[in-house]
């Protein structure tokens, strides 16, 4: 099955790499509409073949570096904000996108919150290792998984008193959903006892997993109709097996990367790949890149940005890349001698800053809010978060080091070159229509209404400054509403 | 609970609103939506209430002080207040002596202390004590707080974004709703000020604003255009308000006093709010307590009485509640560092001019303890349905999940 019946338009490759990933530069849409969008599909899919040698343990020591006094008595003590700054760097340089946009929805899905930086990675890293893998395998991992079992009390599950909390979020969150689409109850609140009864004794020891078989309970149990010694394996196996958990897992998946409401013949085909599979996610998510619904104008621009989406897509689609996640030896305490004397805002400040600016917009990495994650969609827009992006929009339009950056990105002319950059922002040679087409064209490309389009005109006609021209078309273009869509 | 406030949801969008409001307002839903919803009649819809967090477990045996209690003294040999310290306020509880201001106040009876509030089951998690007391579901993971639950409940679908507001920028379970966000707003004069104010930032300042009220097609446009004009038209009416603020009191520098100030500033301008929270933090006193927690009691015993003499001044005392709460309190024994580490039952402080002064439930015995905690004697959710009932006139079984006892002192 094609992935798309006509040929590969510019949009259609920014549209994938949108949603595959954070947004395409110039090349990498070029690349896919050269090798068109069966190639392009695949490539995205099946990102293993993409090389990226990236050291993670070289990273973590930088940023471990400039939080020396979390080291404590030769124990790793790793605050979760390095982590959160690890994964940030993850998310700009990755070649691989749809690989860390699977582990943010595996983040979102089988949700956690915690201080402690080393469970969080081991957990971050476990969704990686799973990313398009076996959704049963990886259940069953999650319920191993010592945050996890931390987070939704699994440590706590005893047999004399069973804790339902993991057993009530496996059910309601993480497999079936609480209700069917007539909103029917999946299940009783006989079955998450009887699911806690089967966990019990699956605790912690030496923050690793540990079956206490003192602590299990071992007799019979009934859950979903269903009679015998289950234990938590059993659970998660009948879980995966269900009508309502194949629904329930793949409308979400859809709902990631296409659009909110999809036909009901859209997921009966996903649930049917989900089986044929043998619950393969990369089956699922790759039938879901090759759906007519997937490029049919209605998915177009159709979804959110997430702040990850809004912030990370930003730095990577304008080429603001090595600003923000600079080589590892630039990366250095900001007291270190070696800092002193730069000018402007350090590396590492300004990937804290990034940071910051997605916990502004409501989505601080590694503490959603609630188990339940976060909501997404039009929750992403608030009068708050309205204001926090453009307020990051404008502060990274400010920096001198982007300004630079963008002038060299976004030539004036087309086919002007980087070095002509004094030249191309000469107010004389700068028309102010062509400016706002480009950045539009760039960031997008992005057609946004007459009026919008009207407004940046006039403001770039008003600014003759072309610094400042730049710097404030580049941050008005990313608080446009259609910006804010992916 | 889902359905039921769906359902109340949308019989508020079907009832009209007079014309005789102001148009801002003819947004929200009033004394009318109230009716239609079963609220109480008798209870004015124009009542405000101020939430105050105090974030990290404060002490409640150091604040609201059994000093006629010999087990007292011997539980916090060190760290205990004399009783000849004690601002009594009966012959056995007293308060912490840096509490003047709020003692001013007591003797103006505009202060009620709920004893022994706790609820069953008592986690000493920070976070998770939190969850439930923003939550008020002590046995189940709920993904909405109270606050936004009645907010939802008296809001008319997504209109206006200020019928709850959030001072600073702390994330906050209790505001969370199903329907809409309840604005957190840091600082006044930058609310939806996005650049800087030169010539420059007003010239983008002005852009941006055409640009994100313009009418887009594109998917979801009209629903951010409208988030936008429900920005720039709150950052307007705050702008305005704050201009119009006169006030004679002064307050202190400290961190609750400066937001009080704020939520005095937005009751002056009058923007239909009916629920303003705020969190003030640093009441974990696991080591050197008799250092530390004086200044935090003193500092929220001044902010209140200055927020109360502002209130006056501009009209509004009677109008106002103020709930303040801790997400535990603490062990009855001092540690060996001079502090003391997480425990369970402490004290709700109501302040306003429609509260009735005085003491209200029992204070924990000292001695019956639970794992050396004290056991609980009202539970919390009688507190908020009190409050929610008789003062903000909302049907506190609705918000709350259950019907809880009220107390006596609204």
């Amino acid at each position: 099955m094609a992935a798309l019946a006509r040929s590969m338009q510019v949009e259609d490759a920014a549209h994938l790499l949108r949603r595959a990933g954070f947004g395409g530069t110039p090349d990498q849409i070029a690349h896919f509409v050269s090798i068109g969008s069966a190639a392009a599909t695949n490539e995205v899919l099946n990102y293993e073949n993409t090389p990226f040698d990236f050291d993670d343990d070289a990273l973590l020591e930088r940023l471990l570096i400039t939080m020396p006094e979390r080291i404590r008595g030769g124990n790793l003590q790793i605050p979760v904000q390095a982590i959160r700054l690890w994964w940030t760097y993850r998310l700009l340089t990755t070649p691989r996108p749809l690989e860390e946009k699977m582990v943010l929805f595996w983040h979102n899905h089988f949700t956690s919150k915690d201080d402690d930086g080393l469970l969080m990675l081991r957990q971050n890293q476990l969704y990686r290792t799973h990313a398009l893998g076996n959704f049963r395998t990886l259940a069953l991992a999650v319920s191993r998984d010592p945050e996890m079992l931390r987070y939704l009390n699994g440590n706590q599950n005893y047999r004399a008193h069973p804790n339902e909390n993991y057993a009530r979020e496996l059910m309601e969150l993480f497999t079936c959903g609480r209700v069917d689409p007539s909103g029917k109850p999946n299940y009783t609140e006989d079955d998450i006892k009887a699911s806690a009864r089967a966990f019990s004794g699956w605790n912690l020891r030496d923050e690793k997993f540990y079956f206490n078989p003192n602590q299990h309970d071992d007799t019979t149990k009934t859950f979903m109709g269903r009679t015998g010694n289950f234990n938590g394996d059993d659970i998660v196996d009948i879980l995966v097996s269900l009508p309502a958990t194949a629904a329930y897992v793949c409308t979400k998946l859809f709902r990631y990367f296409a659009y909110e409401d999809p036909d009901q013949y859209v997921v009966r085909e996903l649930v049917r790949v989900y089986y044929a599979s043998g619950y393969s996610i990369r089956e699922v998510v790759s039938t879901i890149f090759r759906s007519d619904a997937f490029w049919s104008p209605k998915a177009q621009f159709a979804l959110f940005k997430s702040p990850a989406d809004y912030v990370v897509g930003a730095v990577r689609v304008a080429g603001l890349t090595d600003l923000f996640a600079p080589p590892l030896e630039q990366i250095v305490d900001d007291e270190d001698p070696a800092a002193r004397g730069r000018r402007g805002p350090s590396p590492l400040a300004r990937l804290n800053a990034l940071t910051n600016a997605m916990r502004s917009m409501g989505q601080q990495l590694f503490a959603p809010e609630t188990v339940k994650g976060w909501d997404g969609g039009r929750k992403w827009i608030s009068t708050d978060t309205l204001q926090a992006r453009a307020r990051f929009a404008n502060t990274i339009s400010q920096l001198p080091a982007v300004i630079d950056t963008l002038a060299g990105a976004l030539p004036y002319a087309p086919g002007a070159q980087a070095q002509s950059r004094t030249a191309a922002f000469a107010p004389a040679s700068g028309d102010p229509a062509a400016l706002v087409d480009t950045i539009l064209r760039r960031m997008g490309p992005l057609t946004v209404s007459r009026q919008s389009y009207d407004a940046l005109v006039a403001y770039a006609r008003t600014e003759t400054d072309p610094r400042p021209r730049l710097s404030g078309v580049f941050s008005l273009v990313l608080g446009t509403p259609e910006y804010q869509m992916a | 609970m889902e359905v039921s406030r769906r359902d109340l949801l949308r019989r508020s969008a079907v009832v009209a609103v007079g014309l005789a409001v102001p148009p801002w307002l003819s947004k929200m839903v009033w004394a009318d939506g109230g009716a239609a919803m079963g609220f109480h009649k008798d209870v004015p819809q124009d009542r405000i209430l101020v939430v105050v967090q105090l974030s990290g477990g404060n002490d409640g045996l150091n604040t609201v002080i059994p000093y006629a209690d010999a087990a007292y003294y011997k539980a916090r040999p060190t760290i205990g207040i004399p009783d000849n310290q004690v601002l009594a306020l009966s012959d056995s509880i007293g308060l912490n002596p840096a509490m003047t201001s709020l003692k001013a106040l007591w003797d103006q009876k505009q202060v009620a202390i709920v004893q022994g509030v706790g609820y069953p089951n008592p986690n000493r998690s920070h976070f998770r004590s939190m969850e439930i007391w923003q939550t008020a579901a002590p046995d189940k993971i709920e993904t909405e707080g109270w606050v936004g639950k009645y907010l939802d409940a008296i809001r008319n679908g997504r209109a206006s974004s200020l019928t709850g507001i959030n001072i600073g920028g702390e994330e906050n379970l209790a505001i969370e709703s199903a329907h809409a966000a309840v604005p957190s707003i840091q600082g006044l004069a930058n609310f939806g000020v996005i650049f800087p104010g030169n010539a420059q930032g007003q010239a983008r300042q002005a852009a941006l604003r055409q640009i994100q009220l313009a009418d887009s097609t594109a998917p979801n446009g009209a629903y951010i255009k409208q988030t936008a004009a429900e920005l720039y038209d709150s950052a307007d009416r705050i702008h305005a308000g704050v201009a119009m603020y006169k006030s004679t009191i002064k307050y202190g520098r400290g961190s609750l006093s400066q937001s009080l100030q704020q939520i005095a500033m937005l009751i002056n301008a009058n923007l239909g709010t009916r629920v303003y929270y705020v969190s003030y933090g640093g009441f974990d006193t696991h080591n050197q307590q008799s250092r530390r927690q004086p200044d935090l009691l003193r500092e929220y015993g001044d902010a209140v009485k200055s927020f109360m003499d502002d209130l006056s001044q501009m009209g509004f005392a009677d109008k106002v509640a103020l709930v303040t709460f801790s997400e535990f309190g603490r062990r009855v024994n001092e540690n060996a560092s001079l502090g003391t580490d997480h425990g369970t039952a402490s004290e709700m402080i109501v302040v306003g001019g429609g509260v009735k002064g005085g003491l209200y439930g029992a204070y924990p015995s000292l001695t019956d303890l639970d794992q050396g905690d004290l056991k609980f004697t009202t539970d919390f959710r009688s507190v908020y349905a009190t409050v929610l009932d008789r003062w903000m006139g909302a049907d506190s079984e609705r918000v709350l999940g259950g019907k809880y006892d009220n107390l006596e002192f609204i």
